[in-house]
């Protein structure tokens, strides 16, 4: 025990020292935190109107032009702030106008636009992010003059049903969105995409974290292997003792990164409310921070175990990289299929990938994070996960023999997995 | 009291016998030599003496017994070719290897910095030990073998990369370690090193016991039909003496066969030469090495040239 510790407190230490580590670890989610939180107040301060005060006038929206060849508006909506549409005789007029920077951009509305229904959007730059721009104002401008500005048909029109959305995975108090944030004009929803990239954010946060301390211990045990320090300490320490040490300590890193990183983002939403227009009464749940780290642990014993295992097989420090890509397939696998299922979540492929051990720890975290999950599909998801990681250690412990950690033959996937089903 | 005993071990990898059949005791207090060429199954003896690697057959007794957990503490091991990390400073990673053996840390620090200052590695302490030269790293490595104080300490090759003051370091060491009662194996094939530290030998070669035994006895055996004698006079034609090698201020003459050391040794003084020195010529280990290792006859002395091809056998106390 007393060597474990020795072994355990060294490793830590270790990867401590390694500035690579420690930034990707602990320095980039805090960079991010900070950043986010100095962008956010930055803002506010610059925008200290309240929510009250007008959804648009909230969104800042810019001056654009319009040249109307169909004779269709009439009018400019009186709910649109004055001055955000500026109409022109021709379309050389708008150029000239954007050309000196009185417009963002203008909208070329053609003769027959009732009969085939284009509108066209010129603009300067190819921002991808601000592609859509502000189309909703145009929107909601032929929409009211299409029905002869009767607003409140445009209205009716524009959002024909009072949804009322809530979602029991989040379990905040009120986090329904009310319907008028969604579906007022002006209010688009489009930054709640970022609620929605959720699940597959915090699946790569694990997804990586298993990733990385996966391959730092495949390294480890092979760069010990390769400069023969695996002799002396194997004349130090029991092969059990080496093993636990080692995986023990790069576990707590791992866990204290996934910390880190779910912390951030925890504190991102959190302080992110207007910034990133996250719907009122949002909160991110503590229970998915916790299953997070639990699925993390559990991944991180699987997929770190069996790279301390293909360490034990890789006689060259070079051959690193294709092992560690090997011995990763099953969870890029997972990974792949968790991005494509991420939108289904309970199909039955996703409900089996989630239960399935080498895919449970991206996968049902997937899951989680949309919601909807039966309570007892992660506590099985876990336990057959927890057996999933007392077989591969034992053999890995197994494995982790001398004569095996001083070989030099070169790796190979038979030769792993013969080894490791003999250990069993 | 025998402190190792190995018996009749078995090894092979694959199709590969690496070691067939070696046995050996090692006495505490000694310094045994462990000889054979590359290849020989040294290395592989010293892994399953340690119990690194388990023999197919045979047994090994180490410190009174199996080895167990306890008793790696007493042991110190210095690998050939590396065997330390090479990205962290010197200091941590000497300290960290001995902490496994059982020290403190805080107790660790302090052997080390005397051994350090010792080894001339004091002011590299800071440094990665991949930006020592191999020469440093190579004590470095000694003082991560003994640092823990062990009773047994095993070393293979422990005067590659060192130039000779740091090699007679290494020697002065180690002989102040045999003083103390520490029982040493040096698996080596530099012979004059081994001739000049080892009461006993255990050559191995094809991974079988080749040459085994006293240093002494072992040279005396293989002692090749010639005297060696030093005199400021000319030697004069002796019917006993076939021919007279120039050997530094020596001079070696190679008997005709039939002949005695005595015969020629009461020849010299009926021609009234005056001896400063007799004595049988003894070969280097060297070239009982070679002449086992090859599987040559006797030694071939009229091959042997001017220089350093015999000498004379270091008295011990």
């Amino acid at each position: 025990m007393k060597k474990t510790l020795q072994i355990f407190r060294y490793e830590l230490g270790s990867a401590l020292r390694r500035p690579s580590f420690v930034f990707f670890a602990f320095g980039v989610p805090l960079i991010a935190a900070i950043g986010f939180g100095v962008f956010t107040l930055v803002k506010r301060n610059q925008s200290p109107k309240s929510e009250t005060e007008g959804v648009q006038e909230e969104q800042s929206l810019n001056t654009e032009g319009f040249v109307d060849n169909s004779g269709l508006i009439a009018a400019i909506p009186s709910d649109l702030p004055q001055k955000i549409l500026v109409p022109y005789q021709t379309e050389a007029e708008a150029k000239t106008a954007l050309g000196e920077g009185d417009i963002e951009a203008y909208y070329l509305i053609p003769e027959d636009f009732l009969d085939i229904g284009d509108v066209f959007y010129i603009h300067p730059e190819a921002n991808p992010l601000s592609e859509k721009g502000q189309f909703w104002v145009m929107r909601w401008a032929l929409y009211v003059n299409l029905l002869d500005s009767d607003m409140q048909i445009a209205s009716d029109i524009w959002n024909p049903g009072n949804y009322n959305r809530r979602n029991l995975s989040l379990e905040a108090a009120g986090s329904s969105s009310s319907a008028g944030d969604c579906t007022t004009p002006g209010y688009t929803c489009e930054s709640n995409a970022l609620i929605q990239l959720l699940p597959i954010g915090i699946m790569a946060i694990i997804y990586i974290s298993i990733i990385t301390g996966g391959s730092y211990l495949l390294r480890l045990v092979s760069s010990e292997k390769d400069s023969r320090v695996m002799e002396l300490l194997l004349l130090s320490a029991s092969p059990n003792q080496l093993l636990n040490g080692k995986v023990i300590s790069y576990c707590l890193l791992g866990f204290f990164q996934v910390l880190a990183w779910l912390g951030a983002v925890f504190a991102i939403l959190r302080i992110g409310g207007t910034t990133l227009n996250i719907p009122p009464g949002f909160e991110f749940p503590i229970s998915l921070l916790v299953w997070g780290l639990v699925f993390f642990v559990l991944g991180y014993g699987i997929y770190a175990s069996m790279m301390a295992g293909a360490g034990a097989l890789t006689p060259k420090l070079s051959q690193y990289t294709s092992v560690y890509f090997i011995v990763s397939i099953p969870l890029m696998i997972s990974y792949v299929f968790s991005l494509i299922l991420a939108m289904r979540p309970h199909s039955p492929l996703a409900v089996g990938l989630s239960l399935f051990p080498l895919s449970a720890p991206v996968m049902m975290i997937t899951r989680l994070t949309v919601g909807g999950v039966p309570f007892w599909q992660p506590i099985l998801a876990a336990g057959l996960s927890l057996i999933l990681v007392v077989i591969i250690i034992r053999a890995v412990a197994r494995m982790f023999r001398a004569q095996i950690l001083l070989s030099g033959q070169p790796f190979s996937l038979a030769r792993y997995i013969k080894t490791l089903a003999k250990s069993q | 009291m025998i402190q190792v005993q190995v018996s009749h071990i078995q090894k092979s990898f694959g199709n590969i016998k690496a070691v067939q059949d070696v046995s050996f005791e090692v006495e505490k207090g000694e310094i045994f030599g462990l000889l054979g060429p590359n290849g020989a199954g040294k290395t592989t003896t010293i892994r399953v003496m340690l119990d690194i690697f388990k023999p197919d057959a045979g047994t090994v007794s180490i410190l009174g017994g199996a080895m167990s957990e306890e008793k790696k503490d007493l042991i110190g091991y210095m690998p050939e070719e590396r065997g330390l990390y090479q990205d962290i400073p010197l200091e941590r990673c000497l300290v960290y290897l001995a902490t496994l053996k059982g020290l403190s840390s805080s107790e660790a620090s302090q052997r080390l910095g005397d051994y350090l200052d010792k080894f001339d590695l004091l002011p590299h302490k800071n440094k990665k030990v991949k930006e020592l030269s191999k020469g440093m790293q190579q004590k470095a490595q000694i003082i991560a073998a003994i640092l823990h104080d062990p009773e047994l300490i095993i070393i293979d090759e422990p005067f590659t990369s060192l130039d000779p003051i740091n090699t007679q370091l290494v020697k002065d060491l180690m002989l102040e370690l045999h003083e103390k009662g520490v029982t040493i194996i040096m698996s080596t094939h530099q012979m004059h090193q081994v001739e000049e530290l080892s009461d006993r030998i255990l050559l191995i070669n094809e991974g079988r016991n080749v040459l085994y035994g006293d240093l002494d006895s072992i040279r005396r055996e293989y002692a090749g039909h010639a005297v060696m004698v030093k005199t400021e006079q000319t030697i004069p034609d002796i019917p006993s003496v076939e021919s007279i090698v120039q050997h530094n201020s020596a001079t070696k003459l190679i008997l005709t066969e039939g002949s005695s050391p005595q015969e020629v040794l009461s020849s010299l003084v009926a021609e009234d030469i005056t001896l400063d020195k007799f004595e049988i010529a003894l070969p280097t280990l060297d070239e009982i090495f070679i002449k086992v290792v090859k599987g040559g006859s006797d030694l071939n002395w009229s091959q042997l040239k001017n220089g350093n091809d015999y000498i004379i056998p270091r008295l011990r106390s």
